[in-house]
């Protein structure tokens, strides 16, 4: 395997781990804009300059813009959620990076077993919507699945009771 | 199957685990925001790889742009109400959003 594929694996992965864990805002939203800088080399690694380029003006450039510019507007943390924050902040974010490389561990010794099962079948020039969806689609369905439960959770996370309230 | 097309979807659920748990433990709205770029990150080299895994890199693309257009649009919104929801409650902490509780 080739080692700037690697590099550019490490260069999409660490900033994405250091946007999770950074205590400051502004050094997350700095780590988000490295991060889609690398997913662009990903992209333009992948034969998909188009895309690419979209990512880099969209996210990293207009994105980035909106969060610093949210930031900016938005008012510090009051004094009790600031020692609060100190505290825990690392306290949270611990377990990320361990489970971060377990995850990956485990993946990279399963990987045949895991991704060999999504075979990508041929389908024919006047197939349906369906076919060519579930046939061919398959892998980006399970990301959509996962973006799907995601707003689920947000959901249940705005109206859920507060422990305090209980 | 090769071995790149192993390495991008391990590199995709990483992120997505990264995304999920800043998800799942963030209490600030904006971060919160920060682990669905990412977990959406991830989506996008899903969609791309699994394009140049089957050879239609240009219906990928095409899909790509249209979810970074969608994605704009939804990280403006939720900006937006972040952005109110501080000006109202003073606090971007999640946990304080209980003005709707019967």
């Amino acid at each position: 395997m080739k080692l700037h594929i690697f590099i550019l694996v490490f260069l999409f992965l660490i900033p994405a781990v250091l946007a999770a864990i950074s205590k400051y805002l502004l050094r997350s939203v700095i780590a988000l804009l490295v991060c889609s800088v690398g997913l662009t080399l990903l992209l333009f690694n992948l034969n998909a300059p188009l895309a690419g380029v979209f990512e880099l003006s969209v996210c990293s450039g207009l994105i980035s813009v909106l969060f610093i510019n949210i930031i900016s507007l938005t008012q510090p943390l009051s004094g009790d959620e600031e020692v609060s924050k100190v505290k825990n902040h690392y306290q949270r974010f611990l377990a990320l990076p361990f489970l971060i490389i377990f995850i990956g561990i485990i993946l990279w010794f399963n990987q045949d077993s895991l991704f060999g099962t999504l075979v990508i079948q041929k389908v024919s020039e006047n197939a349906t919507v369906g076919e060519i969806l579930w046939r061919t689609r398959g892998l980006d369905l399970i990301g959509q699945v996962i973006i799907l439960l995601v707003g689920v959770y947000g959901i249940v996370t705005l109206f859920r009771r507060g422990k305090s309230n209980e | 199957m090769n071995n790149f097309f192993g390495i991008d979807f391990i590199t995709v659920i990483l992120v997505i685990c990264i995304g999920l748990y800043t998800l799942l433990l963030a209490k600030n709205m904006i971060r919160m925001l920060i682990g669905y770029e990412l977990m959406t990150k991830g989506v996008t080299l899903a969609f791309i790889s699994a394009g140049n895994a089957n050879g239609r890199i240009a219906l990928s693309q095409t899909l790509v742009i249209t979810m970074i257009v969608v994605e704009v649009v939804s990280i403006a919104t939720a900006l937006a109400i972040v952005m109110l929801i501080q000006k109202k409650n003073h606090s971007l902490n999640i946990r304080k959003l209980t003005n709707l509780k019967g």
